[in-house]
Order: structure tokens, then sequence, then C-alpha cells
């Protein structure tokens, strides 16, 4: 018995948390900052910046008071709107780094030109779904994100022009069969989006087709006071500051940038380098840190994911399962992540 | 006839514990209709109420599509924090990613094949690193 007890103590200290440095906080909670944002799901569109930063400005809306904040519940920001806008900033060309954008920007377009509702691109999503259509859009989407990443890494513009014009042929040729009086009655603007298309910006498509649904009525404002800033990481513990974060009152969730493959090949995952790059095998991803607590020893950070509600596609390292939510070691989060930021309000702490 | 083979090759491909019980069902508004789902925990994986036959087996393409997939193709095709089912959904099974909300208007995204039946993009994922293990 005793033997068992030294063994428990054993395990206990050696995970390298204790419980009183980590107590469980759920951000999603009744009370919590993310107790109203719902779970989202990208599905094949590749914009986990965009609902990471989305739902970072949903839960600083519910989160304050007027004027900072509103309990308007019923409008939550549509992550496609922010990705396709941001695109067309001109912090998008800068900030893609590493194969993925930056959250901070993408949050100050959003708190600038406010956020478009979810439920009115879903609906515009469902009624393009019908024709093709959405299917055309989304595929316009990833394309003009991969001319993007090709042109900040590469420098043959005249091959990058080149294939991209096949590209936007292809997708023009598409979208020509659609063009029928049906077509056009479910959705604005195939003729608006074939003119987008052929001045080799897939971005003005996406945000000319959203542009009904954002604009009438007006996108959602957020408040100017608002900033997005970067979380300095710990040292040793790369992130102890989260801790601290999420304990404060309103605590707001914390984006971090990681490896997609720790969620799905668990905890023995390494992404990084000796020298804290990516390794090539590493597929940039980001979450939203909104918990922790102790689960068999050891210190988990709950991350709020952008693929749905659905469970089954986590390593078994990282049961139990919570609803699109992944409850991850701090130990190999720390191994895996390279950058943290979060939301708060000029003048005042979060 | 065809259908009662189809079935059996289903309940073949997945073992008989795949079909035993599948305890859990929630709905999903697709549009504007709203698409009730069987979940079977054990077995990773949610999939259309309209795959359940009436001897109480499963027998659709979304089902039969769980034992086939596989990852080993696709890992290039990640970029952006795309979820992994949705890649095989599109490029190895041609099926089409249909995005569905719950009453809590939480989202959640299928993969819609040929026949119609949806199965979830994460059952698509767990599935796909169980086979390619296997092999």
């Amino acid at each position: 018995m005793g033997a068992l007890l030294f063994l428990l103590v054993l395990t206990t200290f050696s995970s390298g948390a204790a419980a009183g440095d980590c107590p469980e906080i759920r951000l999603d909670a009744k009370g919590g900052s993310m107790e109203h944002v719902p779970v989202t799901s990208q599905g094949h569109v590749g914009i986990c910046y965009a609902h990471a930063a989305a739902q970072m400005l949903d839960a600083f809306r519910f989160s304050h008071p007027a004027p900072v904040g509103d309990t308007d519940y019923a409008h939550i920001s549509a992550p496609l709107d922010l990705a396709a806008g941001f695109s067309k900033d001109d912090d998008a060309t800068s900030d893609f780094d590493d194969g993925a954008y930056h959250i901070c920007p993408v949050a100050r377009y959003g708190i600038s030109h406010g956020t478009c509702d979810e439920e009115r691109v879903r609906q515009l999503y469902w009624k393009g779904e019908r024709k093709g259509y959405t299917r055309s859009l989304y595929k316009t989407h990833k394309a003009f994100q991969e001319y993007l990443k090709a042109h900040a890494q590469l420098h043959d513009w005249e091959e990058l022009k080149k294939g991209f014009r096949v590209a936007a042929c292809n997708e023009i040729r598409f979208l020509r069969q659609l063009a029928t009086s049906a077509g056009q009655s479910l959705l604005p603007g195939p003729d608006l989006l074939m003119a987008a298309l052929r001045y080799e910006n897939y971005t003005d498509a996406m945000v000319e087709v959203l542009r009904p649904v954002c604009d009438t009525p007006p996108r959602h404002p957020l408040h100017p006071s608002l900033r997005c800033e970067p979380v300095a990481l710990g040292r040793p513990d790369k992130l102890a500051p989260l801790h601290e974060l999420l304990a404060v009152k309103s605590a707001q969730p914390i984006a971090v940038k990681t490896c997609t493959n720790i969620m799905t090949e668990g905890r023995s995952y390494r992404g990084l380098n000796s020298d804290g790059s990516f390794t090539k095998g590493c597929v940039k991803h980001f979450l939203l840190v909104i918990g922790q607590k102790m689960i068999g020893g050891r210190c988990r950070y709950l991350l709020r994911n952008s693929w749905g509600t659905d469970e089954d596609g986590y390593s078994d390292d990282w049961n139990p399962p919570d609803h699109g939510n992944v409850w991850i070691d701090e130990a190999a989060m720390a191994a895996n992540t390279v950058e943290l930021c979060h939301l708060t309000s000029e003048g005042g702490a979060p | 006839m065809m259908r009662i083979i189809y079935a059996l090759s289903c309940l073949t491909a997945l073992g008989a514990g795949a079909v035993s019980k599948l305890d859990e069902t929630s709905s999903f508004r697709i549009g504007d209709h709203w698409v009730v789902f069987l979940r079977n925990p054990a077995q990773h994986f949610t999939i259309s109420a309209t795959c359940s036959r009436k001897n109480g087996q499963l027998g659709c393409d979304a089902y039969a599509a769980l034992k086939k997939v596989s990852m080993k193709t696709l890992a290039g095709e990640l970029a952006g924090g795309v979820e992994p089912g949705a890649v095989m959904c599109v490029k190895a099974l041609a099926g089409k990613v249909v995005l569905g909300v719950d009453r809590q208007r939480n989202e959640n995204s299928f993969c819609q094949l040929r026949d119609g039946s949806m199965v979830s993009l994460g059952g698509l994922a767990y599935h796909a690193r169980k086979n390619d293990s296997a092999k």
C-alpha cells in the first residue's frame, strides 16, 4: 500500500505539473467568454486562421459590456468572410509565413471592417451547393491561397501568372455553364465573378459573392479599442503565460500556432527542429486555448479546433473527447508551438 | 439480391462489431432540412440514418467508404489546417463535403457519397489511420 502511494506521488510530480499549477478552467462553461461561441467546421476550405480569429472576436464581444462588447449572441462572425476580405488586404502578402497567415492581421481586419453573420454565409453556401456553385467558390479561394503561397516563396513571376491564368480560365468555363437564368436568380453575380476572375484575382470573386449577404444588413461592428497582441512565450516554460491568461477575469481564448499532426498523431509527435523552426512534415494550424485541467497526472489544455463537433478524428492520446474541443498535454503543446496571441482592449486588461 | 450482397460485403468489411449497436442519434440542419445521423462511438463513426437497413445492418456508400479510406497519398494536401477527412472525401472518394449545423448552432461537416449517404469526416480520418496501420 505504501509502495503504491509512493508510486502515485512520484507519478504526479514527474509529470511536470502539479494540480495547483493547473486548476480546472473552461472558458466555454457558464459565464466564460466562450460560453456563447459555437463550434465551427472549416471542412475542406483550409482557413483555420480565420476560424480562430472569428471565434476570438466573438468571445471578446460576448464577455464585455457595451460599448466594448455586446450580447447579440445570434450574430456569429463568419470565418469565410474574414478570410476572403483579409486576402485583399495589403497585410495578406506580407503576413504569409511558414505556410500560414498570422492571426492578428486577420483579427484586425475584422475589427476595422466588422464581421458578417455566419448563418447568412451558410445559407449562401447551401444555396450555391445545390447548383454546384459553392464548390467552385471554394476552389477559387483555395487557388488564390496557393497563388499567395507561391507568391511569397517563389520568384518565377511569369510562370506563376501563366499557371494562374490557366486555372482562372478553367473556372470561368465552369461558371459559364452555371450562368443560366436560374443560376443567376439563385446567387448574385456569375458575371461579376467572371469579371473578377479575368483580373487574375480570385479573392475579388469571393468578396463579390459575399457582398450581398454581408453588406446588407451591414457587417456587425466591433469596438475600435480592440487590440490583437502577440503573447511572449515563457522561458524556460514556454506555455507558462497561458496559465496566467486563463485565470484572469473575463479571460479570452489564446490562439496558438502549432502542427495539425499533434492532434492526429498524439503526444509523441514533434514538429519543431532544435532551432525552433517547424519541421518539414509539420502541417501548420491555428487553434484556440480555452481551458486547462489535470488529466491522469498531466496538465492538459483544452483546445477549440475548427473541425466541427466530430470527436473521431483525433489521436486516442487525447481522450476523453470533448465535442469539438481537444484536451492536449501541456508538454506536447510546448513541443509543437511557436506563436501565441490574444485580444485585449486599449486601456484595459482583457 | 444485390442489396443483400452489398450489406453482407459491408458487414464483412468492418466486422460484425461495427454494426452491433448504434446507440446515439443526432440531427444536423443541412440546407433547408434536418438530417438524422447514427453514431457508433465504439467504432468511431457517425453515419446517415438512411444507411440502416431493415435487418439492423448498415449498407450504403458511406459505410463502405470506411473500409477503403487511406491517408497515404494525401498527406501533402492538408495546408491551412483543413480537416483530413475532407481531403479524403474529395480527393479519394469523389465525394462532396457538406456542412451541417445542430440545434445549438455548432457546425459539423460530413462526406456525402454518390448514393447520398453521409459519414463524419472524423470517422473517415479515424478509419484511414486504422486502415493504413493495418497494411
